[in-house]
């Protein structure tokens, strides 16, 4: 173990723009309770809630500028905030020296973090001698891959080769921070690109909030709300996604437990409404029964009734056999209250062949129990998906419409149409081109953007951007809350500008 | 549109009568019940959905007795109309009373001058009509009225707007 000053801060914990500033960012109160166990001081400073909520309330003008900024790689700081942003950063570095900590850590969210990240680092670094770590899902230069299955962490090595910092961790590192805390420095992940992968999830320390003011963002609950987490990977196998392939599998923690972890947030901090950053919340469902009957048991014998708690996150679609009307009772009892669903069409053949892993029959099921449970209903879908006919297209367009009731009834309370269908490194798109009938363009193997079918040689990318906007323009017509919308066709424009000497390469036909 | 219209009534001295109307046209005449349905076909746009009570005699209030219904519920295309904040759009409804005239003139006597409409106003217990507004998609209607998501994306990272989408448009010719 490396010998200790016992004067000093052992580490400062960074959270960081850009994450949507509604709750605290769960791997901060992760570090600190592994903080907590080994007997280490840790701080967490959290500069994305003060970039939204503390100094972005007086300089909103600025804060939308740089929100764009961090969003769309194709452009430069604007000149007009640079001032104004490196007097604001200056300050946070100038907070962060003063703590004189041993270490410093960043929570890299996602690719959204990255310009940042670099931004701040670059004037840190030379500040300050504390020994500086990254770790998250944001350390790759890709825009939907998470780096801790990543083949390269790319943003984390250009980091490193730039001696902005000492340590990267990829992967799931709750272990590899325990263990570098604790002096090791040869461990799997740390400055290499090892796949890692925490496996008992019963085992993480509790989270620690309390350098937080848990009430102080941005969700409209009174008591704030909390992060949890009930399991990792994902029990699907969606073509489009890396999770079944290279998010080491699934695995949950008991429903006892995560039940239990709620009842200790409660009792810590008073605050009764939680949300799961899990992939999906209801992969096993022994453990969501078990956690739905143990809530419902805490509620009686302490006279609390139904839905004392409430708890949102990711969800998956299954029949009425897996799950029927009185489970979806009990859940509301338990006080199940938003469920975050990828449905990405509406389209029963093109979500077969995608292996969603549900139809249109368990959709409609549950989405009228959603209902008749006064629950909420947040999806999101992709445009453009490899194969997507005019027909599809219009299938999705008819599920709109026909659930606009839904919108009306409050059921759906929000809508999130992404970008457009892209082809990432870890998917079965990605590793199996010829099954689902994609080329690259230009000879080169098919990523991001630059894909074609060969099923539907029509779907070129300005046509997944028609499609795209004809989505938007609709949705908009029928009144639903749409999430997103400017972030993601600036995405859509950034990603072009991105790629835009490939595309009219191809569109010169000079190469097929 | 699907309109479902729910009422309760007192049939001490018979059954109420009523006529229910979505602009001139006539859906309903007769004896109020307890659910009436109707599936009627609108042209987009503004709209007037009146519901009138008619044919009660003076005979037919006494100190215990009175003859009325109440409009309970209005379900439009499967949608509830009041979910979200209690009777918020039907409290919208004027009721436009049709005053005996004897009634009128006993309440002036009192010094009370009788209101041109209540509202707001479920109880049909004089003879009148009852209106309400409604456009028409209903559904939309719906939404606009009562943001029923209670969701307000307009100031935050989340929002969306026409600048980006006619950008995007422009930029790829998809106008």
């Amino acid at each position: 173990m490396a010998k200790r000053d016992s004067t000093k801060l052992d580490i400062v914990l960074l959270s960081v723009p850009r994450i949507a500033p509604v709750r605290p960012q769960m791997a901060m109160g992760v570090l600190k309770g592994i903080c907590n166990e080994l007997g280490l001081t840790s701080l967490v400073l959290d500069i994305n809630q003060d970039f939204y909520l503390k100094w972005g309330k007086t300089n909103s003008d600025i804060v939308e500028k740089l929100d764009d900024y961090f969003i769309e790689f194709s452009k430069p700081l604007p000149f007009d905030v640079k001032e104004q942003y490196y007097e604001w950063l200056d300050q946070w570095v100038d907070k962060i020296v003063e703590k004189d900590p041993k270490h410093i850590g960043i929570s890299v969210f996602s690719w959204q973090s990255q310009r940042f990240t670099r931004d701040l680092l670059t004037r840190l670094r030379p500040k300050t001698s504390a020994v500086i770590h990254i770790g998250g899902q944001g350390l790759v230069h890709n825009q939907n891959l998470s780096a801790h299955w990543a083949n390269k962490v790319t943003f984390a090595w250009e980091l490193l080769d730039n001696n902005l910092i000492d340590y990267f961790m990829k992967g799931e590192s709750e272990d590899t921070f325990k263990r570098y805390m604790l002096g090791d420095r040869t461990l799997p992940g740390l400055n290499n690109d090892s796949v890692v992968k925490f496996s008992d999830l019963d085992t993480v320390a509790l989270p620690d909030y309390t350098d937080l003011d848990v009430t102080d963002y941005q969700n409209g609950y009174e008591k704030g709300v909390l992060p949890i987490e009930s399991s990792r990977g994902c029990v699907r196998s969606c073509s489009f996604c890396e999770m079944s392939s290279e998010h080491g599998g699934y695995r949950g923690k008991s429903g006892v437990s995560i039940a239990e972890e709620m009842i200790a947030y409660y009792d810590l901090y008073g605050v009764k409404d939680f949300y799961f950053h899990d992939d999906l919340m209801n992969g096993n469902l022994k453990d969501l029964n078990d956690m739905v009957d143990h809530l419902l048991d805490y509620y009686d014998k302490n006279a609390l009734g139904d839905a004392y708690f409430s708890f949102s996150g990711y969800w998956i679609i299954r029949s009425e056999k897996n799950f029927n009307s009185g489970r979806w009772k009990r859940l509301k009892q338990a006080g199940a209250n938003l469920f975050v669903v990828g449905i990405e069409t509406g389209s029963d053949r093109l979500r077969k062949t995608v292996r969603k892993g549900f139809t249109n029959k368990d959709l409609e099921f549950s989405i009228k129990q959603l209902k008749e449970n006064k629950l909420k209903f947040y999806f999101m879908l992709i445009s453009g998906i490899p194969g997507e006919t005019e027909q599809d297209f219009q299938d999705t367009l008819d599920m709109l419409t026909r659930w606009q009731k839904y919108v009306a009834t409050g059921t759906i309370i929000g809508i999130n149409l992404g970008t457009t269908a892209t082809i990432e490194q870890g998917t079965d798109l990605y590793n199996n081109p010829d099954k689902y009938k994609v080329i690259g363009i230009n000879n080169e193997s098919p990523q991001g953007i630059n894909w074609m079918s060969t099923e539907t040689p029509e779907l070129d990318y300005r046509e997944r951007v028609r499609r795209r906007l004809k989505i938007q323009e609709h949705v908009i017509e029928l009144g639903y809350p749409l999430w997103k919308g400017d972030d993601h066709l600036k995405i859509v424009m950034d990603q072009y500008m991105l790629n835009k000497d490939d595309w009219e390469l191809y569109q010169s036909g000079l190469i097929m | 549109m699907k309109l479902n219209l729910k009422f309760k009534y007192n049939d001490h001295f018979g059954i109420p009568q009523c006529s229910i109307k979505v602009d001139d046209e006539v859906l309903y005449q007769g004896d109020v019940k307890e659910e009436l349905v109707f599936d009627h076909k609108l042209d987009q746009g503004k709209h007037t959905m009146s519901i009138t009570h008619y044919n009660k005699q003076n005979s037919e209030t006494t100190v215990d007795q009175d003859k009325h219904f109440v409009l309970e519920q209005i379900v439009i295309d499967e949608v509830d109309i009041d979910q979200f904040e209690h009777c918020r759009l039907s409290h919208t409804g004027r009721f436009y009373p049709d005053y005996d005239k004897a009634y009128v003139k006993d309440q002036n006597l009192l010094g009370n001058m009788l209101p041109e409409y209540i509202q707001p106003n479920h109880y049909f217990g004089h003879n009148g009509t009852w209106v309400l507004d409604f456009e028409t998609p209903t559904l939309l209607w719906l939404i606009k009225e009562q943001n029923p998501s209670g969701i307000h994306l307009e100031d935050t990272m989340f929002k969306t707007g026409q600048e980006t989408m006619s950008n995007l448009r422009r930029f790829f010719d998809l106008d």
